[in-house]
């Protein structure tokens, strides 16, 4: 039970276990450290792909009831496990490479994007310890290697050599390095209260309140962000099918495309990670083991995610970016403003 | 060895690969993709130097951001890969020379500044410092630097502004 409520404890058991087994061989200590790493890090891109796998079907469940329908209903109990099957389908598909496409960009464009994706998860705090790393600069950190999926889309649409993936390209870089401005200013206004940069840190401020109660612009502007930097609808402008057919990811096929549609998915999941860790307390929460109220606060605003993509039309470019520069932007730095007002006095 | 020499041997020949690319390659947006990965190069040389805000800063607005407009650039001029077949090679040895003369005068400059001990303290590249540093000692050329940016920032507008 107690290993139940406390996921690290098992970790921790399994550490000691390895390192035991190590010294009884005679090995230096490096080496179970360094297994120690490699183990995190596949256990942590386990979690990305399951979730991935889950959050596929979740959506195709919710927009089928949104619209009447059942959605995927015959493989498994009601269709959970369709995106296996799917994932197994997509993984015999032939690779197509475009003839006059430029090789080096088209193959690693999709290794660029899910790296950026993945990366992220190495400071989100599961639980009390549960975490892989915790950088004194974490906030930032996820910031920085999030941004790196932008060179991946850019890499897709150049690499193609195809125009609508140049544009879908073009729209993500711009759309994309738009809205980091008012995502990164609205998240200052936790650091200016919590004092830190760290993610561990900001949830262990939040034992009184949780933060969305002092920064609620600071989480609306937050949320709206991550929905763009995911390319969520309604800001999936990179990838409208109606007009792009797909966007940068019109000349992928198989395990490229499916790594792209994971990398979504991972973004997804980061963008509600972040936001539950940062305003709605991580994993704090009554009765339940931390690390299920961390997933429940998490899925439950992916939940919204979804809502959105299913009720709201998508924006025009130029209403996109008017919504960025002249709402977002200054309504972040008008709350950053009145938070060190506040904080000072 | 160490495993931090290991590290840090690793990542210095990928930052020189990585920069070789970026000048010998042909193709300008494989330039601009090699001088993305050769930043992250210097960024986890940062992070060998426990210098983490700065390693972060570096992916942060280099990569993610300084990088991708060059793309975004490369991406929106015409007819970019036509000029590049014939490439230019009479301007390489001023171009090498003045290279050359800006690196020897970084390295004696850096080598001075820290001296024969080698890595500055552990505390030095944290958050706390800088940001006391830059608000304090450094608040003048902060607040230069800011101007400047957007003075830059106003003359793209008014360049790009058609009427």
């Amino acid at each position: 039970m107690k290993f139940v409520y406390d996921l690290s404890l098992v970790f921790d058991a399994a550490r000691e276990a390895l390192f035991g087994v190590a010294a009884k061989a005679g090995l230096p200590w490096e080496a179970p450290a360094l297994v120690t790493k490699i183990v995190t890090a596949s256990v942590l891109f386990g979690f990305v792909n399951l979730s991935a796998i889950f959050l596929v079907w979740w959506e195709r469940k919710i927009s089928a009831h949104m619209q009447s329908r059942l959605g995927p209903m015959r493989v498994g109990w009601h269709g959970i496990l369709q995106t296996i099957a799917d994932g197994i389908k997509l993984l015999q598909k032939e690779d197509i490479v475009p003839a006059e496409a430029d090789k080096l960009a088209h193959f690693c464009a999709p290794l660029v994007v899910i790296a950026g994706a993945v990366l992220a998860y190495a400071v989100i705090p599961f639980g009390p310890r549960l975490w892989a790393a915790d950088l004194n600069v974490g906030v930032l950190y996820v910031f920085a290697v999030t941004g790196l999926g932008v060179i991946g889309i850019l890499m897709a649409g150049w690499g193609s050599n195809n125009k609508y993936s140049l544009l879908g390209g073009l729209r993500a870089a711009a759309q994309l390095l738009s809205y980091e401005i008012p995502m990164v200013v609205s998240v200052l206004g936790v650091v200016l209260i919590a004092g830190t940069l760290s993610l561990t840190k900001v949830v262990e401020a939040q034992s009184r309140a949780w933060f969305i109660f002092y920064q609620p612009v600071g989480f609306f502007v937050f949320f709206l962000c991550s929905l763009a930097e995911a390319n969520r609808a309604p800001f999936d402008l990179p990838e409208a099918e109606s007009e792009l057919t797909g966007g940068f990811h019109t000349e992928y096929s198989g395990l490229k495309f499916s790594m792209f549609f994971l990398a979504e998915y991972t973004a997804m999941f980061t963008g509600a990670a972040m936001a539950t860790t940062l305003f709605l307390g991580g994993w704090r929460g009554p009765f339940l083991p931390p690390w299920v109220w961390f997933l429940v606060k998490c899925y439950g605003l992916i939940f919204v995610m979804m809502w959105f993509r299913w009720t709201f039309p998508r924006f025009r470019i130029d209403q996109l970016m008017a919504f960025c520069w002249k709402f977002l932007l200054p309504l972040s730095f008008v709350n950053l403003l009145v938070t060190g007002l506040v904080v000072l006095l | 060895m160490t495993a931090e020499a290991i590290l840090f041997w690793g990542l210095a020949a990928a930052t020189v690969a990585l920069a070789l690319a970026v000048v010998l390659s042909r193709n300008i947006f494989h330039s601009a993709l090699a001088l993305a990965a050769t930043l992250g190069a210097v960024a986890g040389l940062y992070l060998v130097l426990r210098a983490e805000f700065v390693a972060v800063v570096q992916l942060l607005i280099y990569v993610g951001a300084v990088v991708t407009l060059v793309i975004f650039a490369v991406m929106l001029t015409g007819r970019v890969q036509e000029t590049l077949r014939q490439p230019q090679y009479n301007r390489h040895i001023g171009a090498g020379a003045l290279a050359a003369l800006i690196f020897l005068a970084l390295a004696v400059q850096a080598i001075r500044a820290t001296g024969p001990a080698g890595a500055p303290g552990a505390r030095l590249g944290s958050v706390e410092e800088i940001g006391r540093g830059l608000m304090t000692d450094w608040v003048l050329p902060f607040e230069v630097v800011s101007v400047l940016l957007l003075a830059a920032l106003v003359g793209a507008v008014v360049i790009a502004r058609k009427d």
